[in-house]
């Protein structure tokens, strides 16, 4: 009796590896990101990076990062900690608002400002790696 | 030797003739002729259009400017070449946009000078720079950004959705 037990057992423990791995194994690449990064320069140039779903999905709730635009400009924020610092761009070049309004609720985005608080640089990647927003 | 003699005279009378004709030219039919043909074409002094074309377009460009000037068209003229410039000009804002932009510069000042915001009055000043005009709201949004990434400016909840 304990032995047919524990062979159940083992075939239930065996069974359920399998079908984890076959799961694993057809989910697709996944993108783990380390947060939004930020670089600041003593004239308030710099730039930020990072993917908005892994900002809202982060532990610490202090993460934020967002774009938005309306008919002649756009900025895009980050903010590493909402309680300490930021940093922002704003744009009216229509190529970086094209980019701006691009951004989807899973993208990453990166941007580059000057000290006049211009966006010199501006990219979105729209990645399949990237977590979902989940709520 | 009388035919000698007779040679010599008929000779003598050709090329007397031949002489006459060449240094008197041509026969008066021909020269008649001739001058029917060049009467025909534009005598040299006549065949110089070109100056006086010249002269008379320029008497006509100079009448249109007096004709202008005298029926006010040089005022038309003048507003012409002009109006490129004042179309680059905006338009003076009305008193309700002007209004709408002190309002937003309060807002605006008040937080550069407190370099904080909260989210109530994050969401106050969104209410205010969404009144004003888009170039307005652009600089206004800008200075507030050139703040924070000088951080001289805290955002509370990181709302900045101006």
């Amino acid at each position: 009796m304990s032995k047919s037990k524990s062979k159940w057992k083992l075939v239930m423990v065996v069974t359920c590896a399998i079908l984890m791995a076959a799961g694993a194994a057809r989910a697709g690449y996944k993108s783990f990101s380390t947060g939004i990064r930020m670089g600041r320069n003593a004239d308030g140039s710099g730039l930020a990076s990072g993917a908005l779903s892994h900002a809202r999905a982060s532990s610490d709730s202090t993460q934020r990062m967002y774009c938005y635009s309306y008919a002649t400009f756009g900025t895009c924020i980050a903010f590493p900690n909402t309680n300490t610092d930021g940093i922002a761009c704003t744009t009216q070049d229509p190529g970086m608002l094209a980019v701006i309004r691009s951004v989807s609720g899973d993208s990453t985005v990166y941007f580059q400002t000057d000290s006049a608080g211009n966006c010199t640089n501006l990219a979105v990647f729209n990645d399949s790696g990237n977590m979902p927003k989940l709520n | 030797m009388r035919t000698a003699i007779m040679t010599i005279l008929v000779g003598m009378g050709c090329g007397g003739l031949g002489f006459y004709v060449g240094h008197h030219g041509p026969s008066a039919e021909l020269r008649a002729a001739r001058a029917a043909v060049t009467t025909a074409e534009p005598a040299p002094a006549e065949r110089a259009p070109a100056p006086s074309v010249c002269v008379a377009s320029v008497d006509r460009q100079v009448l249109r400017e007096e004709l202008a000037r005298a029926l006010g068209g040089g005022v038309g003229v003048e507003a012409s070449a002009t109006a490129p410039a004042a179309a680059k000009e905006p338009p003076p804002p009305t008193p309700a946009q002007a209004a709408a932009f002190d309002d937003a510069r309060q807002g605006v000042d008040g937080a550069l000078a407190r370099g904080s915001l909260t989210g109530e009055q994050a969401e106050d000043l969104r209410a205010r720079l969404r009144r004003v005009d888009p170039d307005s709201h652009y600089r206004l949004v800008t200075e507030l950004v050139v703040a924070l990434n000088h951080g001289k400016l805290k955002v509370e909840d990181g709302d900045m959705m101006f």
